[in-house]
């Protein structure tokens, strides 16, 4: 199992120095309905495959990151700043 | 007549007063200047280019827009030239009650410490001038390295004497020694 996360600051590390969020799921709406609501705060999907979570760099650069990777394989897809990753989701919903 | 808060290094009484010193050696700063400089979201650019008169190996990589700034003793002038050129683009704090700071050096220091930091410290990956926060035994630390036998461990007070024992530790088989810088 591969343990060692490329963080776009601070280069490899091992994920020791990391601190495992959850899984990446957008918020919904403040006015969205009670079950929306309900999902998002407490159902996880934890799919046995490819998924995205934040993590943060605690050790390290102190930022959050979003990582991709197997959960099965923990095979590492990629790794973007939170706040990277975020532009490009709001910059996607716009056009 | 001492105040109620005379300056205590968290070293003192940990290190013999009269230390050996072998040729791999542990030098304890007893008063360094410690500068913590954190850039405003988008004045990251500007902030590293007022910070190009510190010397690259006084100058830490902490994150994105963050930096520290280590000196071996107070120089005021440095410091009140950043906080001029910097204070409107960063937060600088004054860190230096607040960190402590070891320099490994000798023939042997890459070996001790890579057995405390998961860094790669061969000179083509970690040359002198670079640094980094990462785990250091178990707790947070700015590594840097500032020459070619030489690195700097930045790191909070509090946590220094625990790191110091575990340099230490991880020194024996090289009869690493430590003392204050005189």
């Amino acid at each position: 199992m591969a343990s060692l996360i490329t963080c776009p600051h601070c280069g490899s590390r091992p994920k020791e120095e990391f601190s495992i969020r959850g899984e990446v799921r957008s918020r919904p709406e403040p006015a969205a309905p009670f079950e929306t609501w309900y999902r998002y705060v407490y159902v996880r999907d934890n799919p046995k495959g490819r998924q995205k979570e934040y993590w943060h760099h605690v050790l390290g650069c102190r930022r959050w990151l979003v990582v991709e990777r197997d959960t099965l394989t923990h095979e590492v897809y990629g790794v973007t700043d939170a706040a990277a990753y975020r532009a490009s989701e709001v910059k996607e919903a716009a056009e | 007549m001492n105040g109620p808060f005379t300056h205590r290094h968290p070293l003192d009484g940990a290190i013999s007063a009269n230390p050996g010193r072998s040729e791999n050696h542990v030098t304890v700063l007893p008063e360094p200047m410690v500068l913590s400089v954190a850039a405003l979201p988008g004045e990251e650019q500007a902030v590293a280019a007022t910070l190009g008169g510190v010397s690259a190996t006084a100058l830490k990589a902490v994150g994105p827009g963050e930096w520290l700034v280590v000196l071996e003793k107070a120089d005021l002038s440095l410091q009140r030239d950043i906080a001029e050129r910097a204070g409107a683009l960063a937060l600088v704090t004054d860190q230096s009650s607040g960190r402590a700071v070891l320099r490994l050096q000798g023939p042997k220091a890459r070996a001790i410490l890579a057995k405390i930091v998961p860094l790669d410290l061969h000179p083509e990956a970690f040359a002198i001038g670079q640094s980094g926060n990462t785990l250091f035994a178990h707790v947070s630390a700015n590594v840097g390295r500032i020459g070619e036998d030489e690195f700097e461990i930045v790191l909070m007070r509090s946590f220094a004497l625990f790191a110091f024992q575990e340099l230490m530790e991880m020194g024996l088989e090289f009869r690493l020694t430590a003392g204050f810088a005189t």
